[in-house]
């Protein structure tokens, strides 16, 4: 229970090393369980089935398994392994084993032309065989866990070592004490309970197999026995049940002793513990031979006396049932007549309601899926489950720690190495697959950018900035260029000193100019289409004559108007400015634009 | 295995139904394992044997070994046997005996543990427990060793060379340094005849040698008959020092007892304190000479426990029956009241030579020796072991019955 660690650390877990480590008990309990599969085996056969004796030594193999991991789990090491999801693998462990077996030696092992059928039929896996052969090992394996954590609660446990070596510390006792003290002796009621039950359930399991029921031409069931006799591996399973059964009666009775004279702080001598194993072993050998040479059968006095007393209590008993019967019948029939109710009107039957149209079946639902899809998804559902427990089983269990271990990490790492690979070449692949699309949704996501070349002309925006661009066109004709190193603000200055009596529509025009081009605000189309019949087609047709200043500035203020109404239209969520109205236009341009177009 | 009996019977009707060999067989196995494991286990009980040694006396502070020997006396083996024994807390060196153990056909086991006599008395050891049974849970039986046997703690002895003690007993066998006791067997020299010597007296061999009268000279001698007796009356002593006082009693009876008795006097012993095995009070020993005797003494006070009993002014009388003339009767009492003073007093007109030893700490104690001078007895305080102690230098006197 002390063990030193490297670095002369001391690591105290009061865990019962003593008594978990015995294989000896592992070996009786894989024997008792396994030997239990022999009931439902020969069950089975009683009924016409083949005889699957082959299944006997691999419920043994299953019983140890129980046995061992149950032992496992019992270390304070094993701790945090215990849970539903430890032994949900080991069951699935079992069913595969079951199935494996099911194959090796009564089914024989599928070839590649089979996995289709169970693609298409999946219950084509789940053969009766293998089904019941899965159910007798996971029976075996219960029993044996059943069993092993009895004799797991039987040793003693860390409160009741921490309590005595309080004591040796000078601590009293009390504040120790276990809270909820172990009853050994109820814990081996129990497993012998379990144990005396389950035998005479396997005993009726093989004298079943004797009776025989049939029915005479009179029509009376008669049941009687049939010759046969038992396999010989359901008596050596028999025998092999009770014995390995009472040696580990003797066993749990040593853990009893050995716990309370523990508590009581008695010297147990090791000769005691040594000879246990021994004495008891010695003497069930000396009851199992002495028995053999008892009469068996019916043939002893003693069987004929028995069954002879067995009858007469039978008889007995059924003339009583009798008479009870004959009673209670004069009884009711008195009844009946002394208070009996007269005779009631027949129950009239209703009529049965018209049947319901009819319904599509599921399978003619489904008739448009591929066959094999269904078996798939079972297929790919029971295997990611079976994959997951299985992984969790073994890394659990310790089996991924050695040499296999190591392979399997390796394997799962050079995995991992060419899913990433794999991942980002995908990744490469479709980014480069999206990317025209993700370009186009970006712009047309992203608000355009004011002024850019190429917008779409249908915007308001892109229409102002047209009618600008047309403007700065017709000025040029008219011999009034704008200069590279012109901003829109110099330029109109320029054109305003040409022409200053269109100032006004001049400023206006580049400053909704300079609104649609650099104000990120969104510009609204409502204005545009009020602008758009006339201007949209008399704009780019007009020209800036000099001769002509009524015409040019019928033109610019005609822009003027259109474009002051384009971008003075109220956006989704204005900000109201003081001294400007709510669409945002300047009032008194607001003004003096509607009255321009009125 | 509790419901096997249920179980035997449902299978032997199962079996007899279905006439199975094999079913059979699992009865005969479980049926028979059943009753040879209660046999077995019955005559594991009886086949045992215990045997135990150990030192049935020793002095307070003394250890004694017990040994247990656990013997199989079958031919068949016992899977397993539990013994117990724990012995009395006042002998507690150890817990006790609490063993499990096999034992093969015809084996023995010895088994030890530790008695350490921390308190005076007599104290059973064993009876130890068996418990045996079979492998299966199925017999469990229990038992008992032989009688129980005592082992006797004596009180403590503390070991005196002159206590101050007086007799008025001539012709003993203890000198003393008053010349009337002068014992003629105890010829010390000779001396020149004086006038009025008796003619009995004169040596004639020396005087033949020397030709001058020569007269012997005898050493002076007492005898010392003493009659202890211990009062040891709840009532008669404080209830704070009930306890250590009546011990402190005991050890200086003890004491003084061995004393005597090695210096070759007769010594009897009495208290009203109550035997604890017999259950008497007010008891007396005979005085008698010899280390036997000692023995008997002192095993007395071992038994001996305080009662609530007859005063000892009233027992002193009856108590000093028999003893003879100039007997030393010593008291030892919690302070010396007046009723034991006078009853003291009247034993020395019976022509007894009364001494009272007061043991319980007493701040006017003064008072109550010279009161007993008066009246014609020595008293002396023996509270402690610094009190005991002068007795290791001082001697016997004889005569005065005053403390030199």
């Amino acid at each position: 229970m002390i063990r030193r660690l490297a670095g002369g650390r001391v690591f105290t877990d009061y865990h019962d090393e003593a008594w978990h480590v015995s294989l000896y008990r592992i070996a009786l309990i894989a024997i008792m369980a396994g030997s239990l599969a022999a009931g439902p085996l020969v069950l089975r056969y009683g009924l016409g089935s083949s005889w699957m004796g082959y299944l006997l030594p691999v419920a043994v193999v299953a019983g140890a398994a129980g046995a061992l991991t149950t032992g496992l789990l019992g270390k304070p090491s094993w701790r945090d392994r215990r849970g539903a999801i430890f032994r949900l693998g080991e069951v699935l462990l079992l069913i595969l084993l079951a199935r494996a077996v099911v194959w090796a030696f009564s089914e024989g092992f599928p070839q590649l032309t089979d996995v289709p059928k169970w693609l298409l039929a999946p219950g084509d896996f789940f053969t009766g065989e293998f089904a019941f052969a899965a159910v007798t090992l996971i029976l075996s394996w219960g029993v044996a866990v059943l069993a092993a954590a009895d004799f797991r609660e039987l040793a003693i446990q860390p409160d009741e070592v921490a309590a005595r070596e309080s004591r040796e510390w000078g601590d009293s006792r009390s504040q120790w004490r276990a809270g909820n003290p172990r009853a050994r002796t109820d814990i081996l009621q129990g497993f012998a309970v379990r144990w005396i039950g389950l035998g005479i359930v396997l005993i009726v399991c093989a004298g079943l197999t004797r009776v025989s029921v049939e029915l005479t031409q009179s029509g009376v069931v008669r049941a009687g026995l049939r010759g046969t006799g038992l396999q010989g591996a359901v008596v050596v399973a028999l025998v092999a049940y009770f014995l390995s059964g009472l040696l580990l009666m003797s066993h749990g009775r040593l853990a009893v002793l050995r716990g309370r004279w523990y508590n009581q702080e008695v010297e147990i001598a090791p000769s005691l513990i040594r000879r246990w194993h021994t004495s008891s072993a010695l003497f069930v050998a000396l009851i199992a031979l002495a028995a053999l040479l008892l009469p068996l059968g019916a043939t002893g006095w003693l069987a004929r006396a028995l069954e002879w007393l067995i009858a007469m209590i039978a008889r007995i008993v059924m003339a009583v049932v009798f008479l009870f019967s004959l009673l209670i019948a004069l009884i009711a029939q008195l009844f009946q007549r002394l208070f009996g109710a007269p005779a009631e009107t027949p129950y009239e039957i209703p009529p049965m309601p018209s049947p319901s149209p009819r319904l599509p079946t599921q399978a003619e639902l489904t008739s448009q899926l591929p066959p094999w899809l269904g078996g798939a998804l079972l297929w790919l559902v029971v295997g990611a489950i079976t994959v997951f427990l299985l992984v969790n089983f073994a890394r659990t269990s310790g089996l991924l720690e050695g040499r296999l271990g190591a392979l399997l990490l390796r394997w799962r790492l050079w995995w991992r190495a060419r899913q990433a690979r794999i991942e980002e070449s995908l990744a490469g692949g479709m980014k480069r697959l999206r990317a025209p699309f993700a370009r186009r949704q970006r712009a047309a996501a992203r608000p355009p950018v004011p002024g850019r070349a190429g917008g779409d002309p249908r915007l308001p925006r892109e229409q102002v900035r047209r009618y600008y661009l047309a403007a700065v066109k017709e000025a040029a004709e008219e011999g009034a260029p704008r200069q590279a190193h012109q901003t829109p603000s110099e330029f109109a200055a320029d054109l305003a000193s040409n022409w200053p009596e269109s100032d006004p529509e001049i400023e206006s025009l580049t400053e909704a100019f300079l609104d649609a081009r650099y104000s990120p605000r969104e510009i609204v189309e409502r204005a545009q289409r009020l602008a758009a019949p006339r201007a949209g087609a008399k704009a780019p047709q007009t020209r800036f004559r000099r001769p002509s200043l009524r015409a040019c500035r019928v033109s610019v203020l005609f822009l003027t108007c259109a474009v002051c109404s384009a971008i003075l239209q109220p956006a989704q969520n204005p900000t109201r400015v003081p001294g400007r109205s709510a669409d945002g236009l300047n009032e008194a341009d607001a003004t003096r634009g509607r009255s321009t177009i009125g | 295995m509790y419901q096997l009996p249920v179980a035997l019977l449902l299978l032997l009707a199962i079996a007899i139904l279905l006439r199975m060999d094999i079913i059979f067989y699992v009865v005969y196995v479980l049926a028979g394992s059943y009753g040879l494991a209660r046999w077995w286990a019955a005559r594991n009980l009886k086949s045992l044997r215990i045997e135990r040694r150990f030192t049935d006396r020793i002095f307070t502070g003394e250890n004694s070994t017990v040994t247990v020997r656990l013997v199989n006396r079958s031919l068949l083996p016992a899977p397993w046997v539990r013994y117990d024994e724990t012995a009395a807390p006042e002998l507690a060196g150890a817990p006790g005996l609490t063993s499990a153990l096999a034992l093969g056909p015809r084996e023995a086991i010895e088994m030890e543990y530790q008695l350490v006599g921390r308190r005076r008395g007599v104290y059973p050891v064993g009876p130890g427990r068996i418990a045996t049974g079979d492998l299966f849970g199925i017999a469990d039986l229990k038992g008992a060793s032989e009688e129980a046997r005592r082992l006797v703690v004596y009180p403590r002895v503390i070991p005196l060379t002159r206590p101050a003690l007086t007799s008025r007993a001539p012709y003993g066998s203890m000198p003393s340094r008053q010349p009337i006791y002068a014992d003629p067997a105890r010829v010390g020299g000779v001396r020149e005849y004086a006038p009025g010597d008796p003619v009995r007296s004169i040596h004639w061999p020396t005087s033949a040698r020397t030709a001058r009268l020569q007269v012997k000279k005898n050493d002076p001698a007492v005898s010392l008959p003493t009659a202890l007796l211990l009062d040891l009356r709840a009532t008669a002593y404080s209830r704070q020092l009930l306890h250590n006082s009546t011990e402190w009693a005991v050890v200086v009876a003890a004491s003084v007892a061995t004393y005597l008795i090695e210096a070759r006097q007769e010594v009897g012993l009495g208290s009203n304190g109550r035997d604890t095995l017999t259950g008497a009070t007010c008891w007396t020993i005979e005085p008698r000479q010899g280390r036997g005797h000692l023995m008997k003494l002192l095993e007395w006070l071992a038994r001996v426990e305080v009662a609530e009993a007859e005063a000892l002014a009233s027992w002193l009388p009856r108590a000093v029956t028999g003893l003879t003339w100039g007997a030393t009767v010593i008291a030892v009492s919690a302070t010396g009241d007046d009723e034991t003073c006078a009853s003291l007093h009247r034993l020395r007109r019976a022509g007894l030579n009364p001494i009272l030893l007061a043991v319980e700490p007493h701040a006017r104690f003064e008072l109550v020796r010279e009161r007993c001078r008066r009246l014609g007895v020595v008293a002396h305080l023996v509270a402690d072991e610094a009190d005991l102690r002068r007795w290791q230098t001082t001697g016997i006197h004889a005569g005065s019955g005053v403390r030199p």
